[in-house]
């Protein structure tokens, strides 16, 4: 069969946004009266991305305090269409796609037979005929690497060899029509409203209202199709727009100008990593950090919403139900960053970390918490190191039910752990880097709350 | 940017000799590489280095790299400013973000180091 991911690129790709974005760094310079500094970039999904603009720990701050702006036009989107686009999806993808309604999006992952994650996707149903997944960067490549070190299948690929004879499915990358840019933050909603009217933010069946959560819309600004989703990576409140190719630097410009007007910025992968982990209660794991191929995703977060075991079959479901261990994802608060560190408990060693980052947005209460003799810690708009880390074993107590004791009388339990830097044979070495686990999060998330709240910011 | 008077390594140290003391440091290139830099993790006084060893590490905001001894030595002095100040890695990596001050143990090992021009050379030949 023809395959339908894209060779390997001979060298780091481009998005639709990079001449632009040298345009915004021009723009950010003289806003701000700073002298003009190159835009810091980095290899990610064979695509020259960003790592930031200003500084990542600027840029962090902007999702959560005013509007952060993400060029997030490296990930694909691949449409599925026939009559029997909606089965194969549901027979392969572990969400219940067939029960999708149109304009709804649907978190997911794509596993492998062994309940391995090949990535993170979200669904969106256009028509009874026709969706789209939202995929991640780089997983539209099926080929090796020139070194032939690394061997890939794009996500559509992994999809399509289950489809049967005489089946009517067509599969089209859409990814070079479309411009992917968010929106995030308390101030997104104003944002767009003035840039493309409020009904483009309204629900779909009942217009008076506000889109929900997990839904979108489509709309047409100035003779193109545009669509935009309820949705981000940050977990708080946010947007995910569509932008057709031709209108996408026009589109960037008057989105990134607005940003800054209202005291946002555009943010690079750093924030964005930031912005992530710091998600919500237990944060967001990404694909080649916390998820992998080797790596079941039993007991990450999420992992109730993107896999409903009570369907009858889709890829890797017998693995999972297999799957007895007690592992568990979590996030810590640590007084530096420990990326790649050992996690101790009680000079135990209870798991490794998957993903660290500096963080501007933990509250002071938390990083006092720490007891660190760091003063970058312990003032008032000091920062702290936070993650997620796989552990061996369940941390928390069970109650009757089964279910993890995470909070005793509303107050969040929290577990004081080490960090430890490792030598080859995985032995502790030097100081350890101080911290806590907990499931209360850095900042509450925002994102499912109603847009009342935000509408007349 | 380089410095004519220091010496290099390939993990981006830098080496100032003055008698029998020698300086440690990182690079312009390796601060501009690592980003802003939160906490620098160093020894105590009267701690001993060896060459090609790490001897304390660097915090950046999304990154964290050991910092490898560029030659062998005993701690006389640890830049103390660098507790509440290490953004002055990033500021002034050559002059105010210092790191140590060492007694040389074996100054041979100097020879095994770069010269600003090889070591100008080495990080064009790495950023291709």
């Amino acid at each position: 069969m023809k395959k339908i991911g894209i060779d390997f690129p001979a060298t780091p790709r481009k998005t639709a946004l990079d001449r632009v974005e040298q345009w915004y760094q021009e723009l950010l310079a003289e806003r701000l009266g700073r002298p003009l500094e190159p835009i810091k970039r980095s290899n990610f999904g064979q695509y020259d991305m960003a790592v930031h603009y200003l500084t990542s720990v600027l840029e962090e701050a902007a999702a959560v305090n005013k509007v952060a702006i993400f060029n997030i036009d490296h990930m694909a989107q691949i449409q599925f269409a026939g009559k029997d686009a909606a089965t194969l999806l549901n027979r392969v993808l572990p969400a219940d796609i067939a029960s999708m309604k149109i304009g709804q999006c649907k978190y997911t992952l794509l596993l492998n037979e062994s309940g391995g994650v090949q990535d993170d996707l979200i669904v969106m149903k256009l028509a009874e005929d026709n969706f789209i997944l939202v995929i991640n960067a780089g997983h539209d490549i099926t080929g090796t690497d020139h070194g032939h070190t690394v061997e890939l299948v794009a996500d559509a690929d992994l999809i399509i060899r289950h489809a049967k004879e005489g089946e009517d499915i067509q599969v089209k990358d859409l990814s070079d029509e479309l411009v992917k840019i968010d929106v995030q933050g308390p101030l997104s909603f104003r944002l767009l409203k003035d840039l493309y009217g409020k009904e483009v933010l309204a629900n779909r069946r009942k217009p008076e209202k506000n889109m929900p959560f997990f839904n979108f819309n489509e709309f047409r600004h100035e003779g193109n199709d545009y669509i935009i989703s309820r949705t981000g990576y940050t977990n708080r409140w946010g947007w995910e727009l569509y932008i057709p190719v031709v209108a996408g630097e026009t589109q960037f410009r008057r989105i990134v100008t607005k940003a800054l007007e209202l005291g946002g910025l555009l943010v690079g992968l750093g924030g964005r990593d930031e912005n992530r982990i710091s998600a919500g209660n237990v944060g967001l794991p990404l694909m080649g950090q916390e998820y992998t191929p080797a790596f079941t995703p039993t007991n990450a977060p999420l992992f109730a919403a993107a896999i409903d075991l009570s369907k009858n079959n889709f890829v890797g479901r017998e693995a999972l139900l297999n799957d007895k261990t007690d592992k568990r994802m979590i996030l810590f608060i640590s007084e530096g960053n420990v990326v790649d560190r050992g996690v101790y408990l009680e000079g135990k060693r209870i798991g490794v970390v998957a993903s660290g980052i500096i963080s501007p947005n933990v509250p002071l209460e938390k990083r006092l918490f720490i007891c660190s003799k760091r003063k970058s810690v312990n003032i008032e708009n000091g920062t702290a190191g936070i993650g997620l880390a796989w552990l061996e074993h369940n941390p928390y107590n069970t109650d009757a039910e089964g279910k993890d004791i995470i909070a005793i009388d509303g107050e969040a339990i929290r577990i004081p752990v080490e960090f430890y830097r490792e030598d080859e044979d995985g032995k502790q070495k030097g100081k350890p880097i101080l911290g806590f686990i907990s499931a209360d999060g850095i900042n509450p998330a925002t994102a499912p709350r109603p847009l009342k709240h935000i509408a007349n910011l | 940017m380089t410095r004519k008077e220091l010496y290099y390594s390939e993990t981006h140290e830098w080496v100032k000799v003055e008698g029998k003391d020698a300086y440690i440091g990182l690079t312009d290139y390796a601060q501009k590489e690592l980003g802003d830099i939160v906490y620098v993790e160093l020894p105590e006084e009267g701690d001993k280095l060896s060459a090609s060893e790490p001897f304390g590490s660097v915090e950046a905001v999304k990154a964290v790299e050991d910092i490898i001894a560029p030659v062998s030595g005993e701690v006389l002095k640890v830049n103390v400013d660098l507790e509440d100040k290490p953004e002055l890695v990033n500021k002034s990596p050559f002059e105010d973000g210092w790191f140590l001050k060492i007694k040389l143990t074996n100054a041979e090992e100097i020879e095994n180091l770069m010269t600003a021009e090889e070591y100008k050379e080495f990080i064009e030949d790495d950023s291709e």
